[in-house]
């Protein structure tokens, strides 16, 4: 029935423009990130002579090689993005989970209040500098790689996200028996609840990953030196200082100084922005179901 | 009946807080393990968001380094009232920050919902359902990339140097180059395309869930009686979804303050020229913080927070007279 309304109706001249028209705005939203590959692609002195262009006289894989030559701080950068990343998401998906659970259950009495105490810290706040006093004062966490990962951990729109879930899809019944069968709620938790929310966490789970695989505002508050390095944030220092590579505790390491002056900076950085954009265009196909599901429970309130 | 009620009230109240600890101590035992599973989750965001709130007392004090340890300096510290707070109201760059803050907001409220909203009714017409998917998804993939990613593509197109648009297409068309980073008047436009492409196909999800949940039978006896499909769209689509689209706009007009950090701060890249044009309260209060003028920045912070606040409660508020299951509390 659905199908007679929406398709038969239109005209194939007028599917044909909506068809020109969306492409036309698909191709909009993709070829700006296009011209970045190519550029990392662009032989340095190419650029200097024509510019950034979408048809490159010479193609050259200089910035790449200069990225892998330079293996120590650029596997490190990396290296701290993906173990932000992984651990940063597993945390956050367990802590949330965990407290998601209880607050989804009719039969816990504080229910409301303890979704009260998260709901009341979307509607107000401290502010910028009460925060960053206690996450530099009482959590200590200036310098050191928790600051990538703690702030974030708790997200007050994922849980009610979850426990909308866990609320609707999860019978009281199941629950009911395995009490009855004599297992806590913590056995419930981890070895019923847990299994059938799969979809859920592995949709929070992914948008977790894009907060922290996507994140450079930690860095840029809470770190003052260079040990700590994501990508994101090396990337953001890279754009305005293209010598930032080199303070990096020597993204050319084991280069000579004659080397480093050759290396192509203009498409080293826009190859640095390939591999930030990499694993997030590569993985969209496979995860774009859950991506949009995600966005669309999250529409739902809780 | 009343003296039956009095008496009631008069013989529960005593007993009443009492009861509240009984319960609470009951619950703890019969559901300790509840408890166990809130703890990692309460003990984050007690120090992370209630915390902080204490730290609001900054706000009506004036900092001074008397000691190493902040707590100390703070407590030490004298009171100065509202001082704080006239500080930044007489500053001109806060005016210019709240007037860029709110007139980027509304810009982006109207044609964000505009666009997303004929994003939503082309892809739903479109007649190959794997095509407009193929489409759809693609105008999502922008949403998951990081602002210090388009701020790369930005700049891929607008730098000095190098950049696509002065080089490949306004010199070979004989125009003069344009300094892109040091002319505030482009900006406006340059941040609607960015914001655009960044967010333009998310929004449009949800006028799309709702258009697709429209009764099919509206459709088919319109159809019958002849309506072409533009004033299908018209008649029947539009008025069906104008609650979702009203209901959002009012939503958004509870955050107006609060403006996406990463897009104001990394895609100008802080370039000193075009701030009259790009700085937003949240940049202000993070300049201030960064220049240490706390006092003031916690006071500007708290300021926004409130405004912030009492603007959710009151569109919340409208919402709810409109359609009491689409308010969000």
């Amino acid at each position: 029935m659905k199908k007679l309304s929406s398709t038969d109706n239109i005209s194939r001249g007028w599917n044909i423009i909506l068809n020109i028209a969306s492409a036309a705005y698909t191709l909009i939203c993709l070829l700006p990130f296009l011209l970045v590959v190519i550029i990392s692609l662009t032989d340095e002195k190419a650029i200097a002579q024509y510019g950034y262009s979408y048809l490159p006289k010479n193609l050259s894989f200089a910035a790449y090689e200069a990225l892998f030559k330079s293996t120590n701080s650029i596997l490190r950068v990396y290296g701290v993005s993906i173990f932000v990343t992984v651990v940063g998401t597993v945390l956050s998906v367990i802590i949330m989970a965990m407290y998601a659970y209880p607050i989804s259950r009719s039969n816990f009495r504080y229910r409301n209040q303890f979704t009260f105490i998260i709901f009341f810290t979307t509607l107000f706040g401290g502010g910028l500098v009460p925060w960053y006093i206690i996450c530099t004062q009482v959590l200590r966490l200036k310098n050191t790689v928790w600051a990538l990962i703690v702030p974030y951990l708790f997200n007050t729109f994922y849980v009610i996200v979850m426990k909308t879930f866990f609320k609707s899809t999860i019978h009281e019944s199941i629950i009911e028996s395995a009490k009855l069968d004599g297992a806590s709620e913590i056995r419930i938790f981890r070895t019923i609840v847990l299994p059938l929310s799969l979809p859920v966490l592995a949709s929070v789970g992914l948008f977790m990953s894009i907060i922290y695989w996507n994140d450079w505002w930690l860095s840029t508050i809470l770190q003052t030196d260079n040990a700590w390095v994501n990508l994101q944030y090396a990337m953001y220092r890279v754009l305005v200082s293209a010598t930032y590579l080199s303070q990096l505790g020597g993204i050319g390491q084991g280069l000579t100084q004659s080397e480093l002056a050759k290396m192509p900076t203009e498409t080293v950085r826009m190859a640095m922005c390939v591999f930030a954009m990499g694993p997030i265009v590569l993985a969209y196909p496979f995860f774009q179901r859950y991506f949009v599901k995600g966005l669309t429970i999250g529409a739902i309130k809780g | 009946m009343s003296q039956i009620l009095t008496t009631c009230k008069t013989e529960k109240k005593p007993t009443y807080k009492y009861n509240i600890f009984i319960n609470i101590i009951k619950e703890i035992k019969t559901n300790y393990s509840f408890f166990i599973l809130l703890l990692p989750g309460f003990i984050l965001v007690f120090i992370l968001n209630y915390l902080p709130m204490v730290g609001i007392v900054l706000a009506f004090k004036k900092y001074q380094l008397i000691d190493r340890n902040f707590f100390i300096n703070l407590f030490k510290c004298e009171w100065v009232g509202f001082d704080n707070f006239w500080l930044f109201f007489h500053d001109k760059n806060f005016f210019s920050a709240m007037r860029v803050t709110i007139g980027y907001n509304i810009m982006f409220m109207i044609t964000g919902t505009t666009i997303s909203l004929i994003i939503a009714l082309v892809i739903n017409e479109i007649s190959n359902k794997k095509m407009a998917k193929f489409y759809h998804s693609c105008m999502l993939l922008p949403n998951f990339l990081s602002w210090v990613v388009f701020s790369y593509v930005v700049f891929a197109f607008l730098g000095m140097e190098h950049g696509f648009i002065n080089n490949s297409i306004l010199v070979p068309l004989g125009f003069k180059e344009i300094s892109w980073y040091m002319e505030p008047k482009y900006w406006p436009f340059i941040l609607f395309i960015v914001n655009t492409i960044k967010s333009a196909g998310v929004g449009s999800i949800l006028y799309l869930s709702a258009i697709v949940g429209l009764d099919p039978e509206y459709f088919e006896l319109a159809r019958i009686y002849g309506a072409s499909k533009w004033q299908q769209i018209r008649m029947i689509t539009l008025p069906l979804i104008s609650n979702v689209i009203i209901i959002l706009l009012i939503l958004n007009l509870g955050h107006i303050l609060s403006a996406d950090f990463g897009l104001f701060y990394n895609i100008p890249m802080r370039s000193a020229y075009i701030r009259e044009a790009t700085n937003t309260v949240d940049i202000y209060i993070y300049y201030l913080l960064q220049t240490s003028e706390l006092s003031k920045s916690a006071a500007a912070g708290l300021f926004k927070s409130v405004i912030g606040m009492l603007t959710v409660l009151l569109t919340n508020f409208t919402v709810r007279k409109i359609d009491k299951e689409k308010a969000l509390f």
